[in-house]
């Protein structure tokens, strides 16, 4: 079997999504052969990517700076959703449909991979899937368009919601991409809400190192909540500074810290000193009271699910796929406010017998469906073979 | 698993109501904040009476002056009327002075039950404040009591 990738580009090292993408590709790998196609060079050219081949395919070069003004435009401010009202994200779906046909072609052309090169190789080579990355993409727009009815499709979403997902074009490539693949339920109901027709939720895996948990990392604080991110690539927001100080002010047994590359750049009041590396964060959360991730939109909740591996347990906010694991698993606490977010803390900083057994808990949940790699690939095979072998659907 | 399982569902709902309870015995128990009071004492209003009310009495000899004829008789007639009238003008000057004297001792007064009514407001905050905080630290005690029988009653008994 020969199976092509469609990517638009690189995810930044310490975006999960990036991490969804690789397992997925090394988990089709094990049964086809796999081109990994990319539309964001100067030039076609030919690497070996471990599992796959990687081509790239002169494209026309993203312009973020011309797409945030379009979007700017379109959409009116990019205001995060704050409230589980859902009232920011109806207002901009109501003025995203608004939006003519050549504006939102033009979004979606900035966004990455629009490339006519890649669009003709797939059209003249004999792929038997073809799957999506993004469904705001050119190359998947354009793609979906000129490969309906010919061979089979995948579209994995790695999108967070926003005005995008209502673009015309974009519900049409959801409406017309034969499955969608989602990594949580969170992500799928994203894939349902703009349009999909058939999703399954295929998770995806991960491991982390028992190492991490036997050396302790230096200048550790006990009873430290924790958040990681790599902060040299997204510098904290005052908001989240705020929250943080706050918190150190109200708790009287706990202290938040902020761990992940670039805590140079932090304030040395809210930073966990000499943390560079994925590895150096795993061993303060191997150890921590808590991890407390404050992204709404986590598609997958790769932070989350690695610190429930370790028996950490999380603190999460009200929607997302790290609400979804902690609720799941049992392995957290979730809120809506800053005083929820206080009390969550103070719950889990006042009894020890609460962390231990939320961790406990977490990890089974975890451990079972998520550091599983056979039973991973086992999900996207029999996926990808009901794909392929079922007559399409169109 | 050592200890028995916890679903996070119900300890979230359960954290989440603690604060709505919490925040309802706020709003019931707080005490509104009371605007700004403004002293009557040193109002506009209140400084114009106590600067006009003599009010000006006419003079007799005002804009007659002179030795005319004409002049003389009118000085004579206003005389006359100021005469006929002296005793009203005293009554209406007494009763002014009194007038202002209650208003000045009712300016007073009405400024001092205000800054009262604001100590007393600004203590039953405290005192609301502190009832909450005791309540809070009672409520803790108890559930961590209850935390301590539940372990006491989970450890097997030799």
């Amino acid at each position: 079997m020969r199976a092509a990738v469609i990517s638009s580009g690189d995810f930044a090292s310490w975006d999960e999504r990036g991490a969804v993408l690789a397992h997925f590709v090394g988990a089709l790998a094990c049964l086809a052969e796999v081109d990994l196609l990319t539309g964001n060079g100067p030039a076609r050219r030919t690497e070996s990517e471990g599992a796959a081949t990687r081509e790239v395919f002169p494209a026309r070069p993203p312009a973020p700076g011309r797409l945030h003004a379009l979007e700017l435009l379109a959409h009116g401010p990019q205001v995060p959703e704050r409230a589980p009202c859902g009232c920011t994200r109806s207002a901009q779906r109501m003025l995203a449909e608004e939006l003519p046909v050549e504006v939102e072609e033009e979004i979606v052309s900035l966004t990455g991979g629009d490339s006519p090169a890649l669009l003709d190789h797939l059209i003249s080579s004999s792929y038997d899937l073809v799957v999506f990355t993004g469904p705001d993409t050119a190359a998947t727009v354009q793609g979906l368009r000129e490969l309906r009815g010919r061979v089979a499709t995948m579209l994995l979403p790695l999108v967070l919601p926003g005005p995008r997902l209502s673009l015309k074009v974009v519900r049409d490539a959801f409406a017309s991409v034969d499955h969608v693949a989602a990594t949580s339920a969170f992500e799928a109901s994203i894939a349902v809400e703009a349009g999909a027709r058939r999703v399954t939720t295929i998770g995806s895996v991960l491991r982390v190192h028992d190492l991490a948990r036997r050396n302790e990392p230096l200048k550790f604080e006990d009873r430290a909540v924790v958040m990681a991110r790599d902060w040299a690539a997204t510098p904290p927001t005052e908001e989240l500074l705020l929250t943080v100080r706050r918190l150190n002010r109200d708790l009287d047994t706990a202290v938040v810290r902020l761990l992940g590359p670039g805590w140079r750049s932090l304030p040395e009041d809210v930073r966990a000193p000499h943390v560079e590396s994925r590895f150096d964060v795993w061993r303060w959360v191997a150890r921590s009271l808590a991890l407390w991730d404050p992204e709404p939109n986590r598609i997958f909740g790769r932070d989350v699910l690695e610190a429930m591996q370790y028996g950490t347990p999380v603190i999460t906010p009200w929607q997302g796929a790290g609400r979804e694991h902690a609720e799941r698993g049992n392995g957290g606490l979730w809120y809506r406010t800053y005083d929820e977010l206080l009390a969550c803390v103070q719950a889990l900083a006042g009894s020890d017998r609460l962390v231990a057994t939320l961790g406990a808990q977490g990890q089974a949940y975890a451990v079972r469906n998520f550091a599983d790699t056979d039973a991973y690939v086992e999900r996207v095979a029999g996926l990808v073979s009901e794909l392929v072998t079922r007559p399409a659907i169109r | 698993m050592g200890s028995s399982p916890i679903s996070s569902h119900e300890l979230v709902e359960r954290l989440w109501n603690d604060i709505r309870m919490r925040e309802e015995v706020r709003s019931k128990t707080t005490v509104p904040e009371l605007p700004v009071h403004e002293q009557f004492v040193h109002s506009e209003a209140l400084r114009y009476i106590n600067l006009y009310w003599e009010g000006r009495f006419p003079d007799a000899g005002q804009g007659s002056s002179g030795r005319g004829l004409k002049r003389r008789a009118r000085r004579r007639l206003a005389r006359f009327v100021i005469g006929l009238f002296a005793d009203y003008m005293e009554g209406e000057r007494q009763f002014n002075t009194n007038v202002v004297r209650v208003s000045n001792s009712l300016a007073h007064g009405h400024d001092r039950i205000a800054s009262e009514v604001r100590q007393v407001a600004e203590a039953v905050r405290t005192e609301s404040l502190r009832l909450t905080d005791e309540f809070d630290t009672l409520h803790r005690l108890l559930e961590s009591r209850v935390a301590a029988l539940e372990e006491a009653g989970r450890r097997p008994t030799s």
